[in-house]
């Protein structure tokens, strides 16, 4: 039972009649992938070179920037954000923007409070 | 399920149905990232009041083996993607073998994480809830705090990816069955995008328990 | 499940016999459905049974409270009661109440649907409801927890001698149903709508009801993750809220405001909506300002994320936060304001019909308003050091909860009772419990205003004697509330058997919902419905008035 819009289901030329043009979408797919696989894998090294370079405590955080880019690598190209529906993307950045209200307003008060005294018997 | 694409009443057509089924993945994902986010503030929340006793305890991690991990599940979402690709193109016997490596791959991060990592932890007394606590001093306070965030969180992301295997199973067996072809394979999709997002928790792990504290 | 198969052929027949209540008679066909009208039912039953259990608790409560040294004589008994009040109320009653039964059965009425996207999903949030509901209960019954239903920190994870894990665990469970019903109705709306029901075109019921789902799927996992946290916490006795290890207590705060702050906006988003339904319907006008009222609803789901630090002004959060908060914590006001000014632009010069639901709606306006107002008073950081921790607290938010969101949905379980029944209610008598539930619920929390401004704290079992007269007043008012609410459970019990069969449209109101018969078949539409024009089409009764649109 074939349906008209079935087609959309679909990655393009995947539903294609053509053996030969369908083995060349396939191809061509294969080839992404593993170029994403590849990026990944140099971002991954990146990142963990970069840890071992001599960063005050503060500026420890910014090793996480190759990770980021390893996030958005694996949603891109595994994930397909850019390619799905508007939807989807509304939903991955609706996500996205409640983890930074939820991270930025949380943090707010930590970064700015004022401490009266010292919780732990630690030295500062 | 040879007329694979029949859909629910309250749908026009199959893709419209499939297309529905993917976005309530991708909303349930939403979710999860806010989940995992309450976790995310526990760690700024941890490390602000504690840098010093925080870092100390990550220096305690098991570098070669997250980093191996992170390198075994950047490969495992490759072979789903690449097995997702074929059944696109209605390749149900390359689907089953990407997804079987996919599987092992996930089976060995598991293994790695849980069988080697932390019953090496628990041996070196890094438990945060022991008595004995490896790290004594001023920096127990922190070190026990960072352990806290790495258990739970690994923890967690450890129940994700059990899950994760048991859907791969699912889809698996499903698949040897022949009930996807290149125009039905919308749980394969699904699921696909729930490995990734496992994946992506992972990513964001690795250098808050690994990295970020190795200076 | 029904087969595509089947439904087709019923709707090809042109005709159906029988609604949704007559599609099988067996236990099975109902705890095995996958029926969005049908789910609505269980939800309501179970609802209506969390309804009363927090609302005994609520009783004796006020029961203690008349003498000022306690009648109960027990400050241990006095704290599990009113957190077992208020878990029950909060996570079992007001977040869930009006979306799990109006909302589930009107969502794809309202977008001329046939179900829900994911109906499967929609049965097993229902059985994730009644098994959070189950375990919660199993630990309020078996002694209850003492924390009152924030769970503060270390209070909860310390020093309380109650059932907190247990509690935890069902709240916990509760959470995914509803984030599950969330994720539900925001991918139905999407991707469910007929031909031409366009954004513009959908009812405020449903972009109300979109905003809480909003809410619901983004804030649920917070709490859930902060439950989990403090559950380990206990059993544990070490976590990051542990401030002997140089964790922060405060912590929890801000992860439990961060989902319980837009909890309020989850209690009252979709009494809004219910609102914004009947006041066209019973003034004979269309909606005063609707695009400013839908875009209000999505602004105050997106501004409640940014208010969770006025609950915490006095907790010893940073200066700089607190200011921030506070001035955040204003905006919200505006879209609110903005609502309650289009609803009464709507009934300006209108056609006002006095029935039952259209007492419940002008009920809510007051009574949000007043809680409205007040809300902003406590948003003001120098009054809010003042008058957080009593009773002014407790009459405000009992202002938007019960005032608000209960009086919501009644108003909304009369006006579709005739829809969800098929049967009309005796008006006479949902008139009167409508007028009892108003005086009632203003004897028992007015005063409540004035004791907090007096300076009574909450939460003690005992207070000052000079606080006595204002007491017996609330509770008096409280048991006035109690057969103001036993009152429906009567006559709409009655009316299921017994009251007047009800036409398809009784209210002559427009909407998909009233367009198919009450009650509804099965499959919903015998045709699905193709929308050629915006809601609140209502024009003024033919007998009266001159013809101007």
């Amino acid at each position: 039972m074939w349906h008209p819009s079935a087609r959309l289901l679909s990655r393009p030329g995947a539903a294609s009649g053509d053996p030969q043009d369908q083995e060349q979408t396939v191809n061509a797919q294969l080839t992404r992938l593993l170029l994403a696989w590849l990026l990944l894998l140099l971002l991954g090294g990146a990142e963990f070179a970069v840890s071992f370079l001599p960063l005050t405590r503060p500026l420890r955080a910014l090793v996480m920037i190759p990770g980021v880019l390893m996030v958005v690598t694996v949603a891109v190209a595994f994930m397909e954000v850019t390619r799905g529906p508007v939807l989807v993307r509304a939903f991955a950045v609706a996500a996205m923007l409640w983890l930074i209200i939820l991270l930025g307003l949380g943090s707010a008060d930590p970064l700015t409070r004022t401490e009266y005294y010292v919780p732990n018997v630690q030295v500062k | 399920m040879s007329s694979a694409v029949v859909h629910d009443f309250q749908y026009e057509s199959p893709s419209h149905q499939a297309q529905t089924a993917v976005a309530g993945m991708w909303l349930f994902l939403a979710t999860e990232v806010l989940f995992f986010g309450g976790l995310i503030l526990s760690w700024i929340y941890s490390r602000h009041w504690n840098q010093i006793g925080f870092d100390a305890g990550a220096r305690e991690t098991k570098l070669w083996i997250g980093t191996l991990n992170t390198g075994i599940l950047i490969t495992s979402s490759f072979t789903y993607a690449a097995g997702l690709t074929w059944i696109r193109a209605g390749n149900t016997r390359r689907l089953v073998q990407c997804l079987t490596v996919t599987l092992l791959l996930g089976v060995a991060f598991l293994a790695l994480k849980f069988g080697l990592e932390w019953r090496d932890d628990f041996a070196k007394h890094l438990f945060p809830a022991a008595s004995m606590f490896k790290i004594t001093g001023a920096e127990e306070g922190g070190a026990r705090l960072f352990f806290i965030f790495y258990f739970i969180s690994t923890g967690l992301h450890g129940v994700h990816m059990v899950v994760g295997v048991a859907l791969l199973l699912w889809i698996m067996q499903r698949a040897r069955r022949g009930e996807f072809s290149a125009l039905y394979h919308t749980p394969v999709h699904a699921v696909g995008l729930y490995w990734s997002f496992v994946d992506i928790v992972w990513l964001t792990l690795y250098p808050l328990i690994y990295l970020v504290g190795r200076g | 499940m029904n087969s595509p198969a089947m439904a087709s052929t019923v709707v090809e027949a042109g005709q159906i016999e029988g609604s949704y209540l007559t599609d099988g008679f067996t236990v099975r066909s109902w705890l095995l459905t996958t029926d969005h009208k049908r789910i609505a039912l269980l939800y309501l039953a179970t609802i209506t049974m969390f309804f009363f259990i927090g609302g005994i608790a609520a009783a004796l409560v006020r029961l203690n409270l008349i003498v000022p040294e306690g009648l109960l004589g027990s400050a241990e008994a006095y704290n599990r009661l009113f957190t077992m009040h208020g878990v029950v109320m909060v996570w079992f009653f007001l977040v869930p109440a009006v979306p799990v039964t109006l909302g589930n059965f009107l969502i794809p009425l309202m977008l001329g649907a046939r179900d829900l996207a994911f109906p499967r999903l929609n049965l097993f949030s229902w059985y994730l409801f009644i098994l959070g509901g189950a375990v919660t209960l199993w630990a309020l019954f078996a002694g209850g927890v003492d924390t009152g239903w924030t769970f503060y920190t270390p209070l909860s994870t310390a020093y309380s001698k109650g059932h907190v894990v247990l509690a935890a665990v069902g709240i916990f469970i509760a959470g995914f149903s509803s984030i599950a019903t969330g994720l539900n109705f925001i991918v139905s709306i999407h991707r469910l709508r007929a031909p031409g029901l366009t954004w513009y075109r959908m009812p405020v019921f449903l972009w109300s009801l979109y905003s809480l789902s909003v809410l619901l799927v983004l804030a649920t996992p917070v709490l859930a993750i902060t439950l989990l946290l403090v559950v380990l916490e206990r059993l544990f006795h070490i976590g990051v809220f542990d401030p002997a290890i140089g964790g922060d207590p405060l912590l929890f705060q801000h992860l439990f405001w961060f989902y319980s702050h837009p909890a309020v906006y989850m209690m009252i988003l979709p009494g809004f909506g219910v609102v914004s339904e009947i006041i066209p319907a019973f003034a004979r006008k269309p909606i005063f300002g609707y695009k400013f009222i839908v875009w209000a609803s999505v602004s105050i789901a997106v501004i409640s994320f940014f208010v969770w630090g006025h609950h915490m002004f006095v907790a010893g959060t940073s200066l700089y936060s607190a200011v921030l908060f506070s001035i955040l914590s204003y905006l919200v006001g505006v879209p609110s304001a903005i609502k309650v000014f289009n609803w009464l632009g709507t009934m300006h010069k209108g056609y006002i019909r006095f029935d039952a639901p259209m007492l419940y709606a002008l009920g809510f306006i007051g009574l949000f308003t007043i809680g409205g107002v007040t809300g902003l008073w406590v948003a003001a950081l120098a009054a809010d050091v003042h008058l957080t921790q009593t009773y002014f607290v407790v009459a405000h938010f009992h202002y938007i909860m019960v005032g608000g969101m209960v009086s919501a949905f009644f108003g909304g379980l009369h006006f579709w009772w005739p829809k969800i029944t098929g049967r009309m209610y005796p008006e006479m008598w949902a008139r009167v419990a409508a007028l009892i539930m108003f005086i009632g619920f203003n004897l028992t929390f007015f005063p409540q205003f004035i004791l907090g401004y007096l300076g009574m704290p909450r939460r003690y079992f005992s207070y000052a004697p000079e606080f006595q007269v204002l007491n017996v007043l609330s509770s008096a008012g409280a048991t006035i509330l109690a057969a103001a609410y036993l009152l429906p459970l009567a006559y709409l019990g009655w009316s299921v058997f017994y009251g007047a069969r009800a036409p398809a449209n009784p209210w002559g109101a427009t909407g998909l919902e009233w367009q198919t018969a009450s009650p509804p078949p099965t499959v919903n539409f015998i045709q699905t419905p193709l929308v050629t024009q915006g809601p609140y089409a209502y024009s003024p009764p033919a007998s009266e008035g001159e013809p101007h649109v």
